[in-house]
């Protein structure tokens, strides 16, 4: 049973615990590491953005309708989360760093899990830094999520102006030829 | 194709490949949605949940064919177990489920569902050791009870070749009943997701197994020494990181007062680092423990205690059965714990009955509800976690934290309608004292079915007549006629008062969204538009939204109950500026319901940031009294005693919360209170411990601030380097290095981690960068930049431009500051410092002086602003007395760090200290302050000020000479 199907049969039984546990389960692991790549300088910002996508999920879930992929709604939730975070991301982490602030702040850190991102090498580190949230996210699910472009381009679409897929095809296309240039400077290739 | 593809496109296709990869890393627990009661996991039915940990979540079960209860571990999908397969899984379990011994906890059995591997255990009750050896070593006769239950453990299981293979405090269980239970034998393993691959904790591991070899009984029994080791001294013989792989390390000795020669030489036998040189066999072990036990053998069994306290309890629950039969004395109280309600309806909108019957109960004279919260912390502090607050673990939970009776909520659906229950439960288990019953129609009749109820229980919990008609529940008229609306209520002020150190901690902005949605179920919720109104305050809201929710409130203020109403009233009072009208109906409200925490909270609150620190205490101390685990009231009230000089109420409190056994929150706020002491060693020492009892970046970023307190840069840098090996600093930490680095005197490095900051989530908006740039550029003497960023602070955010004004009327330009401070509130710190600093320019010092002295006792350690005692010392040392400018500067010190200009003041006010103690003729303590001083500034900027100037002073001081040679110098 696909994990549409399974979550779909779930939303019907009113088992909405059970249907957020499968999606959890089948897009969390990919979902975690989009957002901790996106906010690798900022741990707490990626914690934070999967969080706010994992309230999302529970809160939304018995609102899905299956008019997207169970994958391109879990997406677009987490894009969500991420352009959510990144907007307070100055109001919530580089304000004050004054004694009420720090506390608040350092209470607001989880407890970390073992798994992290590994250091990567210095021209590799300059070149992701070179990526915003929508590159970053369109890369990862051109090429490592291998989604097709109108689901790309529904996903990108959520939080602003809706996007085709011809659209996305030309901004990856530009993002290819910017990381080219900058992949070139840093000697990365000829 | 791309110019770049066409020279190389395999090239650029990996390189785009690595860049698109991320990893997958395995989703905490705590985001699991858990099982609910009732669901079916092979042959067991979930009852609750009571635990979770890093290989999944521990539940208690019902096993139906044999009618008992289980612990059920469901090992998460990705944990090492699950990852290794079922028939692996099956051989391991296997040779576990041979075992049967009555010291060992009993493996019924295991399988596998869509949902993941799991194994089933027997169900206990008590607390481990590890929770035991948290209040500290064992009594001698409980140490060898405990002792020998665990050998015979280990004689059986080697008898039948199994290991333990990570024996330990924690996987040691002392049952209620006295029995003594060693768990997870030989799968312990399974659950240490990144454990050495042989199994282990450093501390108890014999030196074989760190070199991965797989050992024998004797690395079980090596274990079983350290244990007796640390439970006869509270200390572990080779420290937490076990004898390692490298140099062998000496065991701590034994303290010969502590025990038995022979019991002395025996544990020192089973720690030997020589397999070959332990005891032989574990029988010998046990015989040996016998023989010491036999000798030492008293009348008197400390172990028993729990039973005899259960006892205890049930004589003081007889009683309050007889004294129900009558209606109460004016004024006297019964606490009630309200178990989480029994949904049978299929509803989640009535999964917050009990949220609904702890509302209508707040109008009771007569019924006090213990929190949730409470109850599970009293839960916790026994070793009884657990998620869910079922009947049985009610009944429990409501026992250990000393409630009178449980009520139990229930709904089922009946027809169209629903019936619902609410049944009184005596905690001990005698029989029900009371069952009330209410239909409803609809979901609508809901409130007031509960209403009906809830004037039932009040009846049958004997309440006074009177106050029952002066004070009925009115849920339906008072609150809201929709469940949803009501459910989400009750999420929001869950969020509000969440624990900050738990999974699901949210900021205030969170907690809005359900009072929001709240008011999209019934628009005229009038407690939904109070807590937006209260929420909004804070948060920078626009005046006309946050009016806008309190005139909504207002309008329906003759629905609500009258302490509602009157703390919706006092909000408004205090939104209008009329705190003390606030204050006072606060006051009245507290008069009726003593107990009522969330109004103690909002009046000492409110004293609290109009820094009566005098007036709010006694609020705070009275939450404390109520819920001793709810880290608001501490934080506050610690904040309290530190400002009003009560150092020896906060030295109790910080022994307190510092305890091994208090939460993480508490261990955080001791810390911080032995900074305030003026002990910051304490303070370095007890972060070390909390850190090395788990590696939160919390715990790491207290260490770090506790090392910069005591002034020890180096090792707070490499912490704050370094929150978690191998991820990036987050920008908090970038912060922090910033003002690292400038009490290093480091500023070339510190003006580029800024810059390199300012990309980190987009750009830094320039009111932010401002106030970072004025703060770094009044410690590295560029004045220039102070002055362009103290005015771009005032005009792009002037709330927040306090630190760089005044630094910029301290060490530069006091007309211009003054200038500009006419853009800040006249009252705030900030502009009162400035005002301050430019009389002292102007010559009136004692005017200065009196001015700083008085904000520092309203507001010492200010958000906006610049420490008074800072202050005071720059402009003491100018003229002032030089012990007046010592004694500021050890005020100074006792501020917990914050803010980027501490970094580079810190050093700068060993420099006056310094001055001050040359001029008060103590050249040799001059000497070592200045010296501390360069130590601290070893790498610092070449041509930095500070820097020179240390160097003058340490040049004019001279070498140390002998004592009887030192005269004072007189002050010049």
């Amino acid at each position: 049973m696909s994990v549409d199907t399974l979550v779909a049969s779930l939303i019907a039984a009113r088992d909405y615990r059970h249907a957020a546990d499968a999606v959890m389960r089948e897009y969390g692991p990919g979902i975690r590491g989009l957002l901790l790549t996106i906010f690798r300088r900022n741990p707490d910002a990626g914690e934070e953005a999967f969080s706010l996508f994992a309230e999302s999920l529970w809160r939304s879930i018995a609102g899905f309708r299956g008019e997207s992929s169970v994958r391109t709604w879990v997406y677009i939730l987490a894009r969500n989360a991420a352009v959510s975070v990144t907007r307070e991301g100055w109001h919530k982490l580089g304000r004050r760093l004054n004694t009420g602030e720090a506390e608040r702040l350092a209470e607001e850190v989880r407890t970390r899990s073992g798994v992290r991102l590994e250091r990567q090498s210095t021209a590799l580190t300059a070149l992701r830094d070179a990526l915003d949230l929508d590159e970053q996210t369109l890369l990862t699910l051109r090429l490592d999520e291998r989604l097709p472009w109108d689901e790309i381009a529904q996903i990108m679409s959520s939080s602003g102006e809706p996007i085709d897929s011809a659209a996305v095809r030309q901004r990856f296309a530009r993002l290819k030829t910017k990381l080219g240039e900058l992949a070139r400077g840093q000697g990365l290739i000829q | 194709m791309t110019t770049h593809e066409s020279r190389d496109p395999g090239s650029l296709s990996r390189l785009l490949s690595e860049l698109a990869e991320v990893p997958r890393p395995d989703v905490p627990a705590a985001y699991a949605a858990g099982l609910r009661p009732g669901t079916s996991v092979g042959r067991f039915i979930i009852e609750r949940e009571i635990g979770r940990g890093g290989f999944g979540v521990v539940y208690a079960a019902l096993d139906p064919e044999l009618g008992r209860s289980v612990a059920l571990k469901l090992l998460k999908p990705g944990s090492s177990p699950a990852r290794k397969g079922g028939e692996w899984l099956r051989r391991e379990a296997e040779a576990v489920a041979r075992l049967s011994h009555a010291n060992i906890v009993t493996l019924h059995d295991f399988g596998r569902t869509p949902g993941g591997a799991y194994l089933v255990f027997e169900l206990l009750r008590g607390e481990t050791l590890s929770g035991r050896l948290g209040r500290g070593p064992l009594p001698l006769e409980e140490l060898l009870h405990v002792g020998l239950s665990v050998a015979r453990a280990l004689a059986h299981a080697h008898d039948e070749s199994v290991l333990h293979r990570d024996l330990k405090p924690a996987n040691i269980f002392l049952c209620a009943d006295g029995t003594v239970k060693v768990l997870d034998f030989g799968i312990a393993h399974l659950f240490e997701k990144d454990g050495p691959s042989t199994g282990g904790t450093p501390a108890y591991m014999a030196p074989e197994q760190w070199w991965e070899e797989t050992g024998d009984a004797r690395s079980d029994l090596f274990a079983f020494g350290v244990l007796l080791h640390e439970m006869l001294t509270g200390e572990l013989p080779f420290g937490k990181s076990g004898v390692g792989k490298t140099a062998p390390r000496l065991a701590a000795a034994l303290p010969r007062d502590r025990a038995p020669a022979r019991l002395r030489r025996l544990t020192e036998a089973l720690i030997q680092l020589d397999p070959q040189a332990r005891p032989g066999s574990t029988h010998l072990v046990v015989q040996e423990l016998e023989a010491i036990e036999a000798t030492l053998r008293q009348p008197r069994h400390p172990w028993r205690i729990p039973a005899l306290a259960a006892a205890a309890l049930l004589v003081g629950a007889a009683g309050l059965v007889a004294g129900l039969q009558r209606e109460s004395p004016a004024g006297e109280r019964i606490t009630a714990a309200v178990a989480d309600a029994e949904n049978a309806t299929g509803d989640a909108d009535l999964d917050r009955l009990s949220d609904l019957v702890a509302v209508a109960l707040g109008e009771s004279r007569r019924v006090q509800v213990l929190t949730r919260e409470r109850l599970l912390a009293a839960g916790r502090g026994a070793g009884n976690a657990t998620a869910r607050v079922d009947v049985r673990a009610g009944k429990l939970l409501a026992e250990l934290a000393g409630a009178h009776v449980l009520l139990v909520p229930a709904a089922r659906r009946d027809g169209d309608g629903f019936v619902l229950q609410l049944r009184g439960e005596p905690p001990d288990g005698g029989p029900a004292l009371f069952t009330a019953s209410a239909r409803a129609e609809g979901k609508a009749e809901i409130p007031a079915a509960l209403d009906q109820l809830v004037a039932t229980a009040r009846r049958e919990l004997k309440e006074r007549g009177d106050d029952l008609k002066r004070s009925p529940s009115r849920l339906a008229a008072m609150t809201t006629s929709s469940l949803p609306a009501f459910r989400e209520y009750i999420e929001g002020v869950d969020c509000m008062s969440r624990p900050s150190e738990s999974a699901g901690h949210a900021g205030p902005d969170r907690c809005k969204a359900f009072f929001q949605r709240a008011l999209g179920h019934d628009p005229a919720f009038a407690l939904a538009h109070y807590q937006l109104a209260y929420l909004l305050s804070s948060g920078g809201a626009t005046r006309p939204e946050l009016r806008a929710h309190m005139d909504a409130a207002l309008r329906s203020l003759q629905r609500l109950s009258r302490r509602d109403a009157a703390v919706v009233l006092a909000w408004k009072a205090h939104l209008d500026g009329r705190d003390e009208e606030a204050l006072a109906t606060y006051a009245q409200v507290l008069a009726e319901h003593p107990d009522d925490r969330a109004v103690l909270f909002l009046a000492g609150d409110l004293h609290f940031h109009r820094r009566d620190w005098t007036s709010a205490t006694p609020y705070f101390q009275a939450l404390r009294g109520l819920d001793p685990d709810a880290e608001w009231p501490l934080d506050h009230l610690a904040q309290c005693l530190a400002i009003t000089g009560r150092g020896a109420e906060l030295r109790e409190l910080a022994a307190l919360l510092g305890a091994p056994s208090a939460t993480p929150g508490g261990q955080r706020l001791a810390i911080r209170a032995l900074v305030w002491l003026g002990d910051p060693t304490a303070a370095v020492a007890l972060a070390r411990k909390a850190l090395a009892a788990g590696a939160t970046v919390g715990a790491r970023h207290d260490l770090a601030a506790a090392l910069f307190a005591a002034g020890d840069f180096v090792e707070a840098e490499r912490h704050t380097r370094q929150p978690i090996a191998n991820s990036p600093l987050g920008v908090e930490e970038q912060l922090r290095l910033v003002a690292i680095l400038g009490a290093q005197g480091r500023f070339a490095e510190a003006w580029h981690l800024l810059r390199s900051l300012t990309h980190e989530v987009g750009e830094m908006p320039p009111g932010d960068l401002a106030y970072f740039r004025g703060q770094l550029a009044a410690g590295s003497g560029e004045l220039g930049v102070l002055r362009d960023a103290a005015t771009t602070a005032v005009k792009l955010q002037p709330e927040a431009a306090g630190a760089p004004l005044v630094l910029l009327a301290l060490l530069d330009d006091p007309t211009l500051a003054s200038g500009l401070a006419s853009a800040l509130d006249p009252g705030s710190t900030a502009a009162r410092e400035v005002a301050a600093i430019a009389a002292g320019r102007r010559g009136d010092r004692a005017a200065a002086t009196a001015a700083l002295a008085l904000l520092e006792r309203s507001d010492p350690w200010p958000d906006e602003a610049i420490a008074p005692a800072y202050l005071l010392a720059e402009l003491t040392a100018a003229g002032g007395d030089p012990s007046d400018v010592a004694a500021a500067v050890g005020r100074f010190h006792r501020i917990w760090p914050g803010g980027l200009w501490r970094g580079w003041a810190w050093s700068r006010s060993l420099l006056l200290a310094a001055r001050a103690e040359e001029q008060l003729g103590q050249p040799e303590k001059a000497r070592a302050t200045v010296d501390r001083l360069l130590l601290v500034l070893q790498r610092a900027d070449p041509g930095l000020a500070l820097l020179a100037e240390a160097r003058a002073l340490r040049q004019r001081l001279g070498q140390p000479r002998p004592a009887a040679a030192t005269a004072p110098r007189p002050a010049p």
